[in-house]
């Protein structure tokens, strides 16, 4: 029994509080992207490639400027590049978003891979102390050990991604941009209708969900890590997608999805000083993810369920 | 109203249950097929290899799945045995089958997710129970018998390519020259519809994905036993994703597939000469096919695909 207690002590305390928000927080600002795309019905599956060019960005200007501020705009512009061109891909060339994403995630993965070879010479990962990394957040909290654990230390867009989450809620909701944005969703012939540029708002939303990609691998290579290495986005933007897809599109709804992935993932890693073969701790949020998913949809379709028998 | 649900399900159901005894010849044909290639011999040709994989894209959205089916499939299949390869593989394509089917979750976020769940598990058991305990993760290398005839020596092409061929004219005459493709590319095409005629949308979705994941496990097996003689721990670097791509390019069409495969194929194999003589990094030519496959998705971009883009646009509708 103390055995027991023992070991639910070592896996539940307050540090298990923030490694969730800290492995949460990538996939976060990936979910908030989708989301936003996803309010004007594209479902932005390229995020991944986004954050991978980003990430690589990051690094690069951080590397050779000496700024992790550099380092961060290098990445936002990546990521409207990358963004913009998969608007022009989908809405002027009229290619398939789906086709055009995974295009991009491929070329990420390659391009980058290539890249880290001709710039730092070496293949696999690149990390070096001239990378500036972003900087931490830190409270005087007069010594108090709980508080410490749960507030202090943050990389600075930890915290940013949680207050992003309010905001996005309100612009979408409580806006007449956001209003506006959810009806080229909705019906993007009504919104034509009543006068709404609707090619032009969703090239604004890939825009827009560009600058979160950006900062969401700016944030990965910079403020979860210090160092870029090949695919590290590790399937963390198509987890983001699977967020979305579990909040239904709602920012708030795809936090607390980010969350519980990220829970996973942390339990998962305590977990491992028990003894667990390291693949199954590995797999556990991507199993996760899956499951919660497949919940998610299937709670959906039941309350879509009552509501058709309900007419 | 309720005679008429009845008789409409019954109606269904032997549909249904035809279109089962079907497919269940279908696959222990192809079953059959891997049972006497693996009798018989040995070895793969990478062509052979993403010629596969690629028919397996053929069924849109189920290609991602075949990585992670053959990474399973092939670990089952040299250690537990060849009954067990099966029902793996078509289990593991089955899974985001029916997610999709039942509860409309996006079956491109489940594969991708589930491919990284297949590597991690195969890592588990080639690094412990299958273990050949060598320097490199690796299970024991199968039986000499159970390899496949290598052919144009000392390439490491395999008779693989044939049964790659053989694939390719089994799922095109299933597609266009059989009911159950017929009403595969139906569903495909409007589902609403098709469960307005009386096919069942679900039901044809997932055995597309069992089909496809049958196939995407082949290829692994062929991989295995052609080329490596033993499962290497996350031996395939992203020939299934190579797949996907040419099934994106060919965009679906089935004649075009192994002119784009040989293609990618020489492409690939053209990189390693590349980057031995000259220097210049082999990523190069995954970022220029990425790069070609970004250009031939905008369709609207020259006035020369407008013709290919009426022709599917009809596909795109669905």
């Amino acid at each position: 029994m103390d055995g027991l207690n023992e070991i639910l002590s070592l896996v539940f305390n307050a540090t298990l509080v923030r490694s969730t928000i800290r492995a949460a927080t990538p996939i976060l600002y990936a979910t908030l992207a989708c989301v936003l795309t996803q309010q004007a019905n594209i479902l932005n599956i390229g995020i991944e490639g986004i954050m991978i060019f980003a990430a690589f960005a990051a690094v690069t200007t951080s590397y050779f400027a000496g700024s992790w501020v550099l380092g961060l705009l290098a990445a936002i512009i990546t990521g409207v590049v990358v963004a913009a061109f998969m608007a022009f891909a989908h809405l002027k060339a009229k290619a398939d978003i789906f086709v055009v994403g995974m295009g991009v995630n491929m070329l990420a993965i390659a391009m980058t891979r290539f890249l880290l070879q001709r710039t730092f010479g070496v293949s696999g990962s690149f990390h070096h102390n001239d990378i500036v990394p972003m900087p931490r957040l830190n409270f005087d909290f007069g010594g108090n050990a709980l508080l410490d654990t749960l507030f202090n230390d943050y990389s600075l867009f930890e915290p940013v991604g949680i207050v992003l989450v309010f905001v996005l809620a309100f612009i979408l909701y409580k806006t007449v941009w956001g209003l506006r944005l959810r009806s080229v969703g909705l019906n993007p012939l009504a919104a034509e209708t009543a006068g709404i540029n609707v090619t032009f708002r969703k090239f604004e939303v890939m825009l827009y969900s560009g600058v979160l990609g950006g900062i969401a691998g700016a944030h990965l290579s910079l403020g979860y890590s210090r160092m870029f290495v090949e695919n590290m986005t590790n399937g963390r933007g198509f987890m983001g997608v699977a967020a979305m897809f579990f909040g239904g599109a709602n920012p708030f709804w795809g936090w607390i999805g980010c969350l519980i992935f990220g829970f996973a993932d942390s339990l998962g890693s305590r977990l491992q000083s028990l003894g667990l073969p390291s693949q199954f701790i590995l797999m556990i949020p991507y199993v996760v993810t899956v499951v919660v998913l497949t919940l998610a949809m299937m709670r959906k379709k039941r309350a879509e369920t009552a509501r058709k028998s309900a007419i | 109203m309720s005679d008429n649900h009845d008789r409409e399900l019954a109606r269904e159901q032997a549909y249904v249950d035809g279109l089962f005894a079907r497919l269940d010849a279908e696959v222990t044909q192809a079953n059959e097929r891997l049972a006497q290639v693996q009798l018989e011999v040995d070895p793969a040709n990478p062509d052979a290899d993403a010629l596969i994989r690629r028919e397996t894209e053929y069924h849109g959205s189920g290609g991602l799945t075949a990585f992670g089916i053959s990474a399973v499939d092939t670990a089952l299949w040299d250690c537990l045995g060849k009954s067990l390869g099966v029902p793996c593989w078509a289990l593991w394509g089955a899974i985001p089958g029916a997610l999709k089917a039942y509860w409309k979750v996006n079956e491109v976020c489940v594969t991708i997710l589930m491919n990284y769940v297949a590597i991690y598990f195969t890592s588990y058991l080639v690094g412990n129970p299958f273990s050949a305990r060598a320097s490199i993760p690796r299970t024991p290398t199968i039986e000499e018998s159970a390899r496949l005839l290598r052919i144009l020596r000392p390439s490491r092409a395999n008779i693989g390519l044939f049964v790659a061929l053989g694939v390719l004219v089994l799922v095109w005459w299933m597609l266009y020259h059989t009911n159950w493709g017929y009403k595969l590319r139906h569903v495909g095409q409007n589902p609403s519809f098709s469960e307005y005629v009386g096919i069942p949308p679900k039901k044809v979705m997932i055995w597309g994905m069992i089909l496809s994941g049958a196939i995407g496990g082949l290829a692994g097996a062929i991989e295995v036993m052609g080329i490596h003689g033993h499962f290497l721990d996350n031996f395939s670097p992203g020939i299934a994703f190579d797949g996907m791509l040419a099934s994106l390019i060919a965009k679906n069409d089935i004649r075009m597939v192994p002119v784009l495969s040989l293609f990618l194929a020489v492409l690939k194999t053209g990189a390693l000469g590349m980057e031995r003589f000259t220097g210049v990094p082999k990523t190069l030519i995954d970022t220029i096919i990425a790069v070609f496959i970004l250009l031939a998705a905008m369709e609207g971009l020259f006035a020369y695909s407008r013709r290919r883009s009426a022709r599917s646009s009809g596909e795109e509708a669905a």
